[in-house]
């Protein structure tokens, strides 16, 4: 039950887009996002989507995995194809009862869909090929420069990165105290709504204590290393570009030219 | 008489994934009322997820494991039944409890079981006692309870639940010398006052020596050996082979067999001191 609980999917192959800075994947993910609203025809969706099909190829993640990140929004897909599609104007193909369907409503509705889903997918890549750790670094040191209008960038970064660790621990003490409670004869999948959620009481205080417990000790932990945010912080991997890392953002670039053209062309 | 019987157990964390591991290899074991057993390996050998699949927390995903001859893993089988016979103590039990005061905690199990107020209530209360909780402790809150009196608390909650069969993850983990002591003598008062079939998982192999009768060795998800204590400990090259020590009064007894005397297995330091003691009377009558 907790294992589809998956943020931060971090999928390892070592890729050549896995060792990329991530400045420059977080760059890259928001220029990919830029360009699906800036295209507006087909064949920019061509260029856009062998473009992403080149980059799934060159991380080397089975393209299996990354669709599995379109599921929690298949919801909103097909809601909005189903506004899209019923609530445009235009030219009417078929009409049952009410409702009617319009040539320009089913074009919309394609063109979104193409734009959410490759949407989620461009970010999914991201996630697969970045990991949380040094996508907090990548954020960090992107973000550097608001520390100059006095955001506290790396106290957030740092609070990001414990949060992010934190996920798979809270998710092993949840899944162990569900698994005692459950020895001891607790039920949390039969009964109404109200039972269900009384159920969860045995859980809960449990988590949140430990969680408390976990906070405490790691605050301490940190003391004891005199940790503070305000002294200007080394790292032990610095982020520094590298050769592949300006190809990528050359390579970023000529994409992008390449799909303002086509908006301005066609 | 409970019989607990795995037939070819596998498992595998997280199959078809590149973090997927092969925890349990064709496990094949029979548990039966009265047994005392000692469960060794290294961190990450299986042990806990043998004792989870015992319990059917989780499923295996291959092989059977019967209860009394029933499938536990069958969709028709009731799982309360199984609940009421394998009682399991989670390492650090402590943190879970979640209740206001200890006695209504300890009675999370038998109101599960479907035991209404005083029945639930007097089975929590001959459970505390049979730990040994203090009385003037059970209506306060477990969470101001020092280390040792909650582990006792969340010891009687299980026991409260009356099991045949007892399986403890590490139960005195964190424990002081005394609270440790304590925790052992009850469970092996259990064993030969109720008949409950214990399982220990232990790190140390000295409490394993003294209180166990059988002891299974787990080594990278493979049952490498299930053989009555003494066979286990006599194989030292064996065990130390798979990073697992002996226990003191053994590596006693095998050092001074390495310079010439003769001294007999011993599982105990007592019992050590006694063997050694006979053999030198033997070499020096006077």
């Amino acid at each position: 039950m907790l294992k589809d609980i998956t943020l931060g999917q971090y999928y390892p192959s070592g890729s050549c887009i896995h060792r990329l800075d991530p400045r420059v994947k977080l760059m890259g993910t928001l220029l990919f996002m830029i360009s699906l609203f800036v295209n507006d025809t087909y064949y920019g969706y061509i260029v856009i989507t062998l473009f992403y099909a080149l980059m799934v190829a060159l991380s080397r993640v089975p393209f299996g995995y990354i669709v599995k990140g379109l599921k929690p929004i298949l919801f909103i897909i097909v809601f909005t194809a189903a506004l899209n599609l019923f609530m445009t104007d235009g030219d009417v193909i078929v009409r049952i009862w009410k409702l009617k369907i319009t040539v320009q409503g089913v074009e919309k509705t394609v063109f979104l869909c193409i734009r959410i889903i490759l949407l989620v997918l461009g970010t999914t890549l991201m996630t697969l090929t970045t990991s949380p750790n040094s996508l907090t670094s990548g954020l960090e040191k992107g973000l550097g420069f608001l520390k100059y209008i006095g955001v506290p960038i790396s106290a957030i970064a740092m609070m990001i990165s414990i949060a992010l660790r934190f996920i798979p621990i809270l998710t092993e003490e949840m899944d162990k105290i569900m698994k005692a409670q459950t020895a001891r004869g607790a039920d949390f999948e039969s009964g109404n709504v109200f039972k269900r959620i009384y159920a969860m009481v045995p859980l809960l205080v449990p988590l949140l204590i430990s969680a408390f417990r976990r906070a405490g000790d790691l605050a301490m932990a940190m003391d004891a290393r005199c940790y503070s945010d305000s002294e200007n912080r080394t790292k032990l991997h610095p982020l520094r570009y590298r050769r592949a890392d300006l190809i990528a953002y050359v390579i970023l670039a000529i994409y992008m030219a390449a799909v303002i053209a086509i908006r301005i062309i066609l | 008489m409970t019989n607990i019987t795995l037939k070819d157990v596998n498992y595998i964390y997280s199959p078809d994934t590149p973090y997927s591991i092969h925890a349990l290899k064709n496990i094949n074991l029979t548990i039966e009322s009265g047994d005392f057993i000692g469960v060794i390996g290294q961190t990450g050998s299986g042990k806990s997820s043998l004792m989870q699949i015992i319990d059917g927390l989780i499923k295996p995903t291959s092989g059977e494991v019967l209860l009394d001859g029933q499938d536990i893993n069958a969709k028709d089988y009731d799982k309360k039944q199984l609940r009421r016979k394998v009682g399991m103590v989670f390492q650090y039990p402590e943190y879970q409890l979640f209740e206001e005061n200890v006695l209504k905690d300890v009675c999370f199990g038998p109101k599960n079981m479907g035991i209404e107020g005083k029945g639930a209530e007097l089975k929590a209360r001959e459970a505390l006692e049979m730990v040994d909780f203090p009385e003037e402790f059970y209506l306060q809150s477990p969470f101001f309870l020092s280390g040792g009196q909650k582990r006792k608390a969340a010891i009687a909650g299980i026991l409260a639940m009356e099991p045949d069969v007892l399986i403890l993850d590490e139960p005195t983990a964190g424990l002081d010398p005394e609270g440790r002591e304590m925790i052992l003598n009850l469970i092996k008062r259990l064993n030969q006052e109720k008949n409950m079939a214990i399982i220990l998982v232990s790190h140390s192999m000295e409490d394993v020596c003294a209180y166990c009768e059988r002891v299974l060795v787990m080594h990278c998800g493979v049952l490498t050996m299930d053989a009555p204590v003494r066979d286990v400990f006599s194989r030292t090259d064996a065990l130390r082979g798979i990073d697992l020590d002996i226990p003191v009064s053994m590596k006693v007894v095998t050092e001074l067999r390495k310079r010439g005397i003769s001294v007999d297995d011993a599982m105990t330091i007592s019992e050590a001191s006694d063997n050694i003691l006979r053999e030198y009377r033997r070499r020096r009558p006077c």
